[in-house]
């Protein structure tokens, strides 16, 4: 192996992506769980308000 | 009841979706290549911040924690859940970017090296916490136990942090005196520390962001649990 083959900065960007696709899949991923459970908090509100309208 | 989003927080998100476009564009196009590691230092400027998220969320947790067991107020109850979920979130990132990070510079995917050892053990003690709360039925008796968790728990987040110092590690110091034996150790431009800098304190609004949105979801939560108990002794 010559000097300048071990001195050449070498490619890593394979490993950069992966870490970018988490530092981006992770956030988008809490954020979607946020929707999800206020949907269905509100869901569970309607469901829950109707019955109260039914019980009066 | 008001359930849309406040502005001052829809404000807030389109800032912090702004700033993560300029974080991204500072990390790709401003700050250079370094060239002992590559492309894959890059990593270095999320994951430094998304590491002193999952403290600053686990502090809030701490302090949280303590105004509950003063005060009873079930708000910093909701306080300390939603912020371990964050940090929780953000010490996952900072694990498996590190992971990433260590295959090219320590030429291996995991080493039991202290402060990623350390840090681990961090995560796992707050993924009980989690596991604790699920397991309890009654709010008071889940709360206090959180709160006093929370603050126990939080012992591991100084002991992770200066890991690297009181023990022998291969893991590059960022603040403080240099590590003699650290490998990936690299020296920052301007540029580089600019971005770096950015970095940090977008993370930091996308904390602030995360909590609000969370804390409106425990609130909301709270209140169709206060609907429900309403509905079962009418």
């Amino acid at each position: 192996m010559s000097l300048s083959t071990l001195l050449d900065t070498p490619d890593t960007s394979a490993y950069m992506i992966a870490g970018y696709i988490i530092f981006i899949t992770l956030p988008v991923l809490f954020i979607a769980s946020l929707l999800y459970r206020q949907r269905n908090l509100k869901r569970d509100e309607e469901a829950m308000e109707s019955l109260k309208e039914e019980k009066k | 009841m008001p359930t849309s989003t406040p502005r001052p927080l829809q404000i807030l998100s389109l800032v912090t979706a702004v700033m993560a476009l300029i974080a991204l564009g500072l990390v790709f196009f401003y700050a250079q290549t370094e060239v002992t590691m590559g492309e894959v230092q890059r990593i270095f400027y999320f994951h430094v911040p998304s590491a002193w998220v999952g403290f600053l969320a686990f502090f809030v947790t701490l302090v949280a924690g303590i105004a509950f067991l003063r005060t009873g107020d079930y708000k910093w109850d909701r306080v300390g859940f939603s912020s371990v979920e964050i940090g929780i979130t953000f010490s996952a990132m900072t694990l498996l970017s590190g992971v990433l990070w260590g295959r090219p510079a320590w030429n291996t995917w995991w080493t039991w090296e202290p402060r990623v050892t350390t840090y681990t053990i961090m995560l796992l003690l707050y993924f009980a916490y989690l596991m604790l709360r699920q397991s309890l039925e009654d709010p008071n008796r889940r709360a206090r136990y959180a709160a006093v968790y929370g603050i126990v728990a939080f012992v591991s987040v100084p002991i992770t942090y200066f890991a690297i110092q009181l023990a022998r590690s291969i893991h590059p110091v960022l603040f403080g005196p240099a590590n003699p034996n650290a490998e990936g150790d690299s020296s920052l431009t301007p540029e580089m520390l600019q971005t770096f800098f950015f970095c940090l304190f977008f993370f930091t609004v996308l904390y602030a962001t995360l909590l609000w949105h969370r804390l409106r979801l425990a609130d909301h939560a709270d209140r169709v649990e206060q609907l429900k108990a309403k509905l079962m002794s009418a």
